[in-house]
């Protein structure tokens, strides 16, 4: 079985290629493991495990991903400003822009407002149900100290 | 002069405690003035430390103050440290990357990830940066620092000059005891040593495996371990927790071969320790364990369990290539004495200005 480049064996001292050899030759002595054919091997069963109990790495991490500040819950576009550059056409411009949001807000607000709402009251939510969570995790902790 | 030292707290056995101790000793000897301050009070210390509240009455522009750095600093501190008109340098020793954490211990996902965010604030409050590897180094580079250099961690034999616990020398005589030393943490890729060791044991039925370090608030990794010993159906694989200075000791003494998987390592003061105690280190090649084994040990660049139980097997029937490999070692190991590393501090100490 070659294992190329496998070693690194700083040491001048050591016969790098003589020691690789040897470990080939102990792998020869000791076939691959007797599991039964179709079963998962160790590294296999190590992989999956993990993802059963923790998740897709991707997942987890995005999970404990730190909880956005709550003024991020606020959506409406409260600094929403209407201006003009052009002299001439652009205060005619702006009016007629004024009157469009006006309308938009009278409709569209309302939502926004209540998703925002909303929005605060899951982040603080969330927040409480982490800091439980992570209490409960360490009464565990110790409870398992406890055991040992 | 005053060359003083900053580490949120300290504790007895931490290999960061006993670095900060050293250089006190180390500065102290070059007729420097130097404390220690922490943040929270030790309950027990390899050295004195004093509250930040009394450093007020010793600060001073013409002072450095050396922080040292692992996870993070709290709001209060960083204040603390911003308002002192003290020059100051990062003594880096690594944060291990959150990503390890997640799903894991959010908390630590949490802290890890403010430390690393806290990196770039750091760099502006600091004249310098150094690591206790390049690889650490490294990172304060990437992080913002302009100057920054390498300050080992000194090995000091007489802290390990300690009478080894007999009981657990009888427990586990040696023979086929393969050994791995660290907190038990995701980075150090415990379930790799699990895997490797169950193509051991197939090879070596009285082969054991020697888990030394604590298992604190990692509940939900070690029942991933523990579930996947009891699936691979692998017997002789111990959980030591943590353990005193004489376990230690002991367990040192009885390991035939100390083995990492580890991905993430800032610097692996075990592996300095298995040098001492003249156990040969096959480790993963990753991170600072290259640099930090530099000429010696044996390494891997792949995780072929199958063919590092082999390595073992080979290392555990071969007395003189297990002596070849520890001779090396132990050259290896004078680079990190106590005097060696006194020369790389007046060196980097001098690079700031100090006589």
């Amino acid at each position: 079985m070659q294992q190329d480049n496998w070693l690194e064996i700083p040491d001048d001292a050591l016969d790098a290629a003589q020691i690789q050899r040897r470990v080939e030759q102990r792998l020869a002595q000791h076939p691959a493991g007797d599991e039964p054919a179709g079963a998962e091997s160790p590294a296999g069963v190590m992989a999956a495990l993990r993802r059963q109990m923790f998740g897709p790495a991707e997942e987890a991490e995005e999970a404990a991903a730190p909880l956005p500040p709550l003024r991020e819950a606020d959506i409406v576009p409260r600094a929403y400003h209407i201006d003009w550059r052009n002299p001439v056409l652009g205060p005619l411009n702006a009016l007629l822009r004024r009157f469009v949001n006006l309308e938009i807000r009278r409709s569209i607000y309302p939502a926004l407002e209540q998703q925002s709402a909303l929005n605060r009251q899951i982040l603080a939510e969330l927040r409480r149900l982490r800091a439980e969570n992570e209490a409960l995790r360490q009464q565990l902790d110790s409870l398992h100290r406890l055991d040992e | 002069m005053h060359i003083h030292q900053f580490n949120p707290t300290l504790s007895s056995g931490d290999a960061i405690s006993n670095h900060v101790a050293g250089l006190q000793t180390m500065l102290r000897a070059m007729g420097h003035r130097s404390d220690i301050f922490c943040e929270i009070p030790p309950a027990s210390a390899p050295a004195r430390s004093r509250s930040p509240d009394e450093y007020e009455a010793v600060s001073s522009p013409e002072n450095i103050m050396l922080l040292h750095f692992s996870l993070h600093y709290s709001d209060r501190t960083l204040a603390w440290l911003a308002g002192l008109p003290d020059r100051k340098v990062l003594i880096y020793h690594n944060i291990t990357p959150p990503r390890y954490f997640a799903g894991i211990n959010n908390t630590y996902f949490e802290a890890a990830g403010r430390g690393y965010s806290q990196l770039a604030e750091l760099s502006a409050l600091t004249e310098a940066g150094w690591g206790d590897s390049g690889f650490n180094a490294q990172t304060l580079r990437r992080a913002g620092w302009q100057k920054t250099g390498v300050l080992p961690i000194a090995f000091d034999a007489r802290n390990y000059a300690i009478p080894p616990a007999k009981k657990t020398e009888k427990l586990y005589p040696p023979g086929a005891n393969v050994l791995f030393v660290g907190r038990v943490s995701p980075n150090k890729c415990f379930e790799d040593l699990i895997v490797a060791f169950y193509y051991l044991k197939k090879m070596r039925p009285d082969a054991r495996l020697l888990l030394v370090g604590s298992t604190h608030k990692m509940t939900r990794y070690v029942d991933y371990l523990q579930t996947l010993v009891a699936r691979l159906h692998v017997a002789d694989v111990y959980f030591t927790g943590h353990v005193s200075r004489a376990d230690l000791a002991a367990f040192y003494r009885v390991g035939d071969v100390f083995l990492s998987m580890s991905e993430h390592e800032g610097f692996g003061v075990p592996l300095l320790e298995s040098m001492h105690y003249g156990l040969p280190v096959v480790a993963y090649h990753s991170t600072a364990v290259p640099e930090t084994l530099g000429d010696s040990g044996v390494m891997f660049r792949q995780k072929k369990h199958r063919a590092v139980a082999a390595l073992l097997d080979l290392l555990l029937a071969d007395e003189p290539l297990r002596q070849q490999i520890v001779a090396g070692q132990r050259r290896r190991l004078q680079d990190f004495s106590v005097e060696r590393v006194r020369i790389r501090l007046e060196q980097l100490l001098a690079d700031l200005g100090v006589d």
